[in-house]
This record gives structure tokens, C-alpha cells and sequence, in this order.
């Protein structure tokens, strides 16, 4: 069986590293993120905050990563310094990491305490060591991985790292390995400059045996075939990167142009070059994450400006948030943010806001050090990336995040702020359809995407295939039927129902709520099964490519996870655990200070936005937004007014100490808006 | 003979070839022991990886390194070595021109491609063959006009483009 066997414990305050049998967690935990969720939950103190040395980080590899069917990934896994109440989150970083930890020898990295000066981490299968960074304190991500593996003698040392912003505790500091494998979101990078860990660094030597050997691969060529029905060139790149963004935003009205969300419709761009054009001019090749067929990174070389790659959200957050149509400019703050390790999504959300401020008045180029934030200006987004990452300047007001920055600025800044429970929204967060995922599901744990964002993300595959037919000659229509057909059959599988997807009645007017929310919990629940098993969730069917949905994940998780074993799992099994660790993690947010109010779309949300498709309208009322809430805590098994998980359900679980916990809390229905619980303004500015 | 043959245009150094191999050949997951090593070179965010096995030289170094004959060549063409005959005195792993010789971390022996034999076809190639098909088993007289028409493809898709 494919499990490495060995938790690994690294205490950097005592400098003390021990190994503990995964075994002990697995009959209630399963792996991967079930166990960093449980270790985190009982041993972090829920009132301990991001970046206290009590918080624990985890990097949690399921059984089947290091497979073929598992590939290189794992979760991410600790208290978020972004989140409202410093929440848990979940982030997903792939590369060769995951994999290389595995054959080291561990399922789990659990890393708590503080290290009085500059670490790394140096893991080569049984001999861990903690050394002395001094040296790299300072060094970008790129430089960083490059010395490390010079100095432990070994270019096939597969090394995690923050930059400078993770090192300066920037609340959406990111983790990079290799190229553009990231834990991305909500702080991750924080949390490790918060404990002087500037990276760690894996080799393993030793294999992953499987139980049933032919079965396994007999099970990896059904998936295969499946999925990848036929060779495709190694340029492939349009089919999984949100390349074409910009160039689609004409056409349907899904992204905030800069933020405003009154108005939808984009003003016609003028372009010298498509994003498509620019990506293909300096593209040099694909790449992606270890024993994966997809490879769905595209890597650029830019003279000039550097390398590195493309992919999922990154290109599309760029593109359409300062109001201008700028690949050049695209590409040099996704190097800078590569660099400096800062995480993309919230950096361009936060300097576009300030854009918005600027505009607005509420502003001024004397406040943000003599710049004026322009839409479009480079000087502005540019120079802002630093100052945030070395947390100087006017950086020190925004590297908290954008809620303790707005209450920085004060007068109605954060009126503008655009998040929820703290964390930057997304570009392809569907409004409306996506509400109730983001509200609930966004950066809370359990998934780190929102779900219904993922199943919303059809509406820009759909436009991008519109403009690039998968065969050519299909019509418009073609593929507005096609998607159609493939949507339906993927919300029957999830949901049982094939309407389930639709963001409108028949009447194409008023919102659709039937089984929105068993669609919400379908896709959380198989997000959170591959990371409990160990592979990409990209490739359940909740992620993206419509022709991985088709299949029942639930059953073939349960195949190879018995071929894997050679234990039989059920979905059943399978459907407990997950419900276990939602459950667990929802109480345990509830401890850290999260109510029902938390959870809830941006003000911008409830108001009228005028759209090219549907007219001006309100699309989501805070009615229509509680109504899906409430449902959603009934069919997750939590009290429907508060959001709390009931006893019954806890008990069922074996979960009664968390149950005695929640009921000593203190909740009041109705209680105060979600003002509360952010991060506080760093005692350092 | 056939070969197996690396086209470099192709390969996105995915490792699935490393997965394959020791997964069929040891019955475990394990680059290290995998016939086939993907070598990747990672610097400035640009990612170089060279898929290297064993060519099975018409002269093989490897053969006449060996103080005991473990390595002979089989009927397919192959350099096959001789388990029971190796002494693992790794003459041959610093001998072979392209590095394609590595010792079995447990058995102390030569290990290396025997391309598959036994087995119907290389592994490495059959699953390479259904997503990028960078690794092929082609005739050995077929595989320069098959790598210059590869390279070629460039300068094809150029003059579609004009066209």
C-alpha cells in the first residue's frame, strides 16, 4: 500500500524532529489533509492566531500521491493570517514536492513552534535536519531553490520556499517550488516567514507499493482513457489555462473590469496583440506536476523579463483588474510576484482597489507615497508589488489584506473592499450562481476554492470554446448545445439533478435555487475526497475538463483506494470520512470565532448590475443569499440558524468532545455583521 | 532491431515513463529504480528535461568494461545483463557514454533498459504513446527519417501558417 507509513513532526522552537506512524490516524482520518486537519484541530488552541508559534503548518500527502494515479500533489493546511478569526484554509501545491516527500518516506510535514533565527528544512529519506538560512534570507524564490540545491549537493532536491514577502509576513504570502507549483492563497507563505522557515527541502530514495498491482493499472487505463481520449501535441496549452480571458471579456460579462460591479458590459478593448498571441510568441513548452499526463502549466520565456509559467487563474487575475489590456505588463507581475512570493489573486485584487479609491477621491497619489494609482498605470502596479512584499511604504497598510488596509484608510474604503471573510475575491467567481459556494466555501477550510466558482467556470469555457470550436466549424450554437449536454449530465451525476447548474428558471428570470446547494456540497465533498486520497482535484469531477465528470469519482476513488490498500473502501467509507473532517473543521472555525454572519458576499453583490445577457438587474438578494445558506448548513448537518454542526451529527462521528465544546459558546442569532472577526492591523506598521 | 526512441520535441518531462518502469519492472513507484531517468534541469524559471536509457550501442562500452560477460546482446538487439552473473563492480555505470546504467539500490547489480523483455512491448513507450508520444518503439532504420520529420514540423506548421 501506497501510504509512506511516517508522519513527520518538526518542533522548530525546540528544534526536536520526531516520527509518528500515520497508522494512528487512519481509521478516522484516512490521510492527506483529514490527518493535518485533525492534528491542527486538536492542537491548536482555536483563540491562537496566524502567526503565533502555536499555529501549525501541514503539508499533507494523501495514499496515492506518488502514483500514477495520484501524480505530485498534497495540501497545504494551518491557520490563514488572511481569513476573518484566522480560519483554517486548504491550499494545493503540486510539482515534484509531493511526490519526492513521499519517497522520502512521509505522508505528513507537520511544523509548529518558531525557530529563533533564519532555517531550512533539509529532509533526505531517514536523516532530517534543520540548517542554518542566514545566507538565504533575502534570496527570491528562484534563487533560493537554486542555492539550496547547490549547497546539499543534489540538483534532484525538490525545495519549497518563501520570498521576501513571506519573510516580511505578508498575509497572502505564498510558498513556490520549482516553477510555479505554489500554495498559493491565504497566507501560507506568512505563516512559514512567521516561524524564520525559508523552505524546506526534499530527496527520497525509497518506493510506494500498491496492493493489487494489476487491478491498480488496470483501473489507471480505464481513467486514462477516459480522460485523455486521445494524444494531444505537447502545446496544449489552451485547453486547461485561463489564457484567453481578456480576449473573451467582450463577448460575455463575467469579469469585473477593475472591480465595479455595476457595470458588467466591458467597453470594446483595442489590442495590438491577443493574450493568446503574446502566450504563443514566447511560449516555450508545457510542464506540470510529477506522473501526470495533463502538464497543464504553460511556460513563456519572455527577453527581459523572465520565465516561468502560465496557468489556471493566474493569467486571467492580471488581465482583468486594472482596466487596461497589458500582456506586457501581465507577464512582468506575474515574474515579480513569482520572485517575491506573493500570492497573485489578492495582490491584483488589493492594487486594484486602490485604483478604484483613487478614482473615486477617496485617495490621493500623497497617500501611496506619490503614486498615482491609475487604472492601468504600470509605474502604480509595479511599484506597488514590492512595497507590499518588503512591507514598505505605503506596503506596510496593505500587506495585512484588504480589510485591515481599508480600515486603515478609513472614510469608505471599505465599502469597496471586495472579499469575503477576508480573502480577495477571484475573477471567475460567478455571480450569482457562485454566491452561495464563495460565501460559505471561499477560504474557509475544507476546500480553498469556492465550489460552485469551479462549476460557474463553464460559463468562461464555454465562451473560449466559442471563440476556439474543439472541432472546427462548430457553431456558436454547437457548442452552447454541447456544453449544455455535458453540464447537465455532470449536475446529475454530483447532484441528481440535471437542472441543478442553471442559474435561471425556465422564465430566464428568476434565480434558480433547486438543489443549488446539494450542488455546492457535491463538489465540496469531492474536492476535500481528493485531497484526502491524494490526487489532484482537477481531476475529480469538480474540476474543470468536462470530460473527466462523466464518471463517478466516489467509486473510482473507492476501486483504486482498495486496489491501493488492499482494504476494501467503500464510497460509503469514504462519504463518512469527508463528512468527519468538514465537521470537524466547521466546529472547530465556530471555537476560532466564526458565525453565520461571516459568511456572506460583498455588499456589490445585492445591487443592481447591469449586464449585456440578462439587462440590469438585482441577481442575488441577502434573502435569496440566507436561503442557500440555511440549506446548505441543513444537508451539511449543522443547525440551520446558526450554521453550528449539530450534536447528533458530531456524536455520529465521534466527534462528542467538539460537541461539548460548541455548545459553551456564546451565539447570538442575528448577532453583529461581519465586522469582527477580521485580521487586526499588524502591531508593526 | 527495434528501438526505443526519445524525441526531445515532444517530451514535456512529465516522468510518467519513470513511473511506469519501476512500477513493472520492481513492482513499486520509484524513480530511483526506474531504467529510464528523466533529468531535469530547473534555472531561472525555465525547465530543461532529457529523458536518458540505454541506447544499446552497436559497440557497447558496457559490454567490454564487464570483467565477468554479465552483458551480451539478445536476439531482439538488446544489451541485456545477467543478473546471476554481475558482480556489481559498476565498471559499466561509469563506462556507458550517455549515463544510462544505475546499481539496483537493493540486488547491488547493473540496472538497466532491457527494453522490456518478456513483456509484449517497453512500457515506457506504450504509455508515453497515448498522451505525447515522445517515447516510441520504431525499427532501428526508421528512427533518423522519423526524428528529422519530428524537427521538420516546425517549418511544416510555419508554411500552413503562410499558406
Amino acid at each position: 500500500m501506497s501510504r509512506a507509513g511516517r508522519i513527520l513532526r518538526v518542533d522548530l522552537t525546540g528544534r526536536k524532529i520526531e516520527k509518528e506512524p500515520t497508522s494512528s490516524y487512519v481509521k478516522d482520518w484516512f490521510g492527506g489533509d483529514g490527518i493535518g486537519s485533525r492534528i491542527i484541530c486538536t492542537e491548536v488552541p482555536p483563540k491562537s492566531k496566524a502567526y503565533d508559534p502555536d499555529n501549525i503548518i501541514t503539508f499533507n500527502m494523501g495514499p496515492l500521491t506518488g502514483t500514477l494515479r495520484g501524480g505530485s500533489k498534497c495540501t497545504v493546511m494551518a491557520r490563514s493570517p488572511l481569513m476573518f478569526h484566522h480560519v483554517l484554509y486548504t491550499s494545493g501545491m503540486g510539482g515534484q514536492f509531493p511526490a519526492e516527500t513521499k519517497f522520502a518516506g512521509y505522508d505528513n510535514i507537520i511544523i509548529k513552534g518558531k525557530a529563533d533565527g533564519p532555517v531550512y528544512l533539509s529532509i533526505n529519506d531517514d536523516k532530517v535536519e534543520i540548517r542554518d538560512a542566514t545566507h538565504l534570507w533575502g534570496l527570491d524564490t528562484y534563487e533560493t531553490q537554486t542555492r539550496i540545491k547547490k549547497e546539499l549537493n543534489d540538483p534532484d532536491t525538490q525545495v519549497a520556499c518563501i520570498g521576501p514577502a513571506g519573510e516580511n509576513q505578508v498575509a497572502y504570502a505564498l510558498v513556490y517550488h520549482d516553477i510555479n507549483a505554489t500554495a498559493g492563497r491565504q497566507g501560507s507563505g506568512g505563516v512559514l516567514g512567521s516561524k524564520n522557515l525559508k523552505a524546506i527541502a526534499v530527496r527520497g530514495t525509497k518506493g510506494l507499493k500498491v496492493a493489487n498491482p494489476e487491478k491498480f493499472l488496470e483501473l489507471w487505463n480505464q481513467f486514462f482513457a477516459a480522460t485523455f481520449p486521445e494524444p494531444l501535441p505537447p502545446d496544449h496549452w489552451s485547453r486547461t489555462s485561463m489564457v484567453d480571458c481578456a480576449d473573451i471579456e467582450t463577448e460575455i460579462d463575467i469579469f469585473m473590469w477593475g472591480g465595479d460591479l455595476s457595470n458588467l458590459i466591458c467597453p470594446p478593448i483595442p489590442k495590438e496583440k491577443t493574450m493568446r498571441e503574446f502566450v504563443k510568441e514566447y511560449f516555450v513548452g508545457n510542464s506540470g506536476c510529477a506522473f501526470c499526463p495533463e502538464q497543464c502549466y504553460v511556460r513563456i520565456n519572455v527577453p527581459g523579463v523572465g520565465a516561468g509559467a502560465a496557468m489556471c487563474a493566474m493569467p486571467g487575475e492580471w488581465q482583468t483588474r486594472f482596466r487596461t489590456y497589458d500582456p506586457d505588463l501581465w507577464w512582468q507581475c506575474a515574474m515579480l510576484t513569482n520572485r517575491l512570493g506573493l500570492d497573485c489573486s489578492s495582490t491584483c485584487n488589493i492594487i486594484s482597489w486602490l485604483m478604484e479609491l483613487y478614482e473615486k477621491g477617496i485617495i490621493t497619489a500623497a497617500d501611496t507615497d506619490g503614486i498615482p494609482m491609475e487604472w492601468g498605470s504600470r509605474e502604480a502596479v509595479l511599484t506597488m508589488i514590492e512595497k507590499i512584499a518588503r512591507k514598505e511604504g505605503y506596503g506596510k497598510v496593505l500587506a495585512d489584506g484588504i480589510v485591515p488596509a481599508a480600515r486603515r484608510i478609513g472614510k469608505s474604503a471599505e465599502r469597496y473592499a471586495r472579499h469575503v471573510k477576508g480573502m480577495e475575491y477571484l475573477n471567475y467567481w460567478m455571480w450569482p450562481g457562485g454566491a452561495l459556494g464563495m460565501a460559505v466555501g471561499i477560504g474557509g477550510s475544507g476546500t480553498g476554492i469556492d465550489p460552485s466558482g469551479v462549476e460557474s467556470a463553464g460559463n468562461i469555457i464555454q465562451s473560449i470554446l466559442e471563440q476556439h470550436p474543439p472541432v472546427p466549424g462548430m457553431t456558436k450554437e454547437d457548442v452552447g448545445q454541447m456544453m449544455t449536454s455535458l453540464r447537465s449530465a455532470k449536475s446529475e451525476l454530483m447532484s441528481g439533478d440535471p437542472d441543478a447548474w442553471k442559474l435561471f428558471e425556465d422564465d430566464g428570470k428568476t434565480m434558480r435555487t433547486k438543489n443549488r446547494a446539494l450542488l455546492d456540497l457535491a463538489y465540496e465533498n469531492q474536492i476535500r475526497l481528493a485531497d484526502l486520497a491524494g490526487v489532484c482535484d482537477q481531476s475529480s469531477s469538480a474540476g474543470p475538463r468536462f470530460l473527466t465528470a462523466l464518471r463517478n469519482f466516489w467509486e473510482e476513488m473507492a476501486a483504486f483506494l482498495t486496489a491501493d490498500l488492499g482494504v476494501e473502501y467503500t464510497p460509503d467509507m469514504l462519504k463518512e470520512v469527508v463528512n468527519r473532517v468538514r465537521l470537524q473543521e466547521r466546529g472547530y472555525d465556530y471555537l476560532c470565532g466564526l458565525r453565520r454572519e461571516d459568511e456572506t458576499m460583498p455588499e456589490d453583490y445585492f445591487r443592481p448590475m447591469q449586464t449585456r445577457q440578462w439587462g440590469t438587474r438585482v441577481f442575488l438578494t441577502r434573502e435569496l443569499q440566507e436561503k442557500m445558506k440555511t440549506e446548505y448548513y441543513e444537508l451539511r448537518g449543522c443547525d440551520s440558524v446558526t450554521g453550528v454542526p449539530r450534536r447528533e451529527e458530531l456524536e455520529k462521528l465521534g466527534l462528542k468532545d467538539l460537541a461539548d465544546k460548541l455548545d459553551k459558546l456564546d451565539i447570538k442569532v442575528g448577532a453583529a455583521p461581519a465586522t469582527e472577526g477580521a485580521p487586526e492591523a499588524s502591531a508593526k506598521l | 532491431m527495434d528501438r526505443i526512441v526519445w524525441d526531445r520535441e515532444k517530451c514535456v518531462g512529465c516522468r510518467m515513463c519513470e513511473a511506469v518502469c519501476s512500477f513493472t519492472h520492481e513492482g513499486e513507484f520509484n524513480p530511483t529504480k526506474s531504467r529510464i531517468k528523466v533529468v531535469r534541469t530547473v534555472e531561472d524559471g525555465m525547465l530543461y528535461s532529457v529523458s536518458v536509457f540505454c541506447l544499446h550501442c552497436e559497440e557497447a562500452f558496457c559490454r567490454a568494461v564487464c570483467p565477468v560477460g554479465a552483458i551480451a546482446r539478445d536476439d531482439r538487439g538488446a544489451m541485456i545483463v545477467d543478473e546471476a552473473k554481475c558482480i556489481g563492480c559498476k565498471l559499466c555505470e561509469i563506462a556507458c557514454p550517455v549515463g544510462a546504467i544505475t546499481v539496483h539500490p537493493e540486488k547491488h547489480i547493473a540496472l538497466k533498459c532491457d527494453l522490456c523483455a518478456g513483456l509484449p512491448e517497453p512500457q515506457c513507450a506504450k504509455f508515453c504513446s497515448g498522451r505525447y508520444a515522445a517515447l516510441s518503439l520504431l525499427p532501428a532504420e526508421k528512427v533518423g527519417k522519423a526524428l528529422a520529420r519530428s524537427k521538420a514540423e516546425k517549418f511544416v506548421q510555419m508554411a500552413r501558417r503562410e499558406a
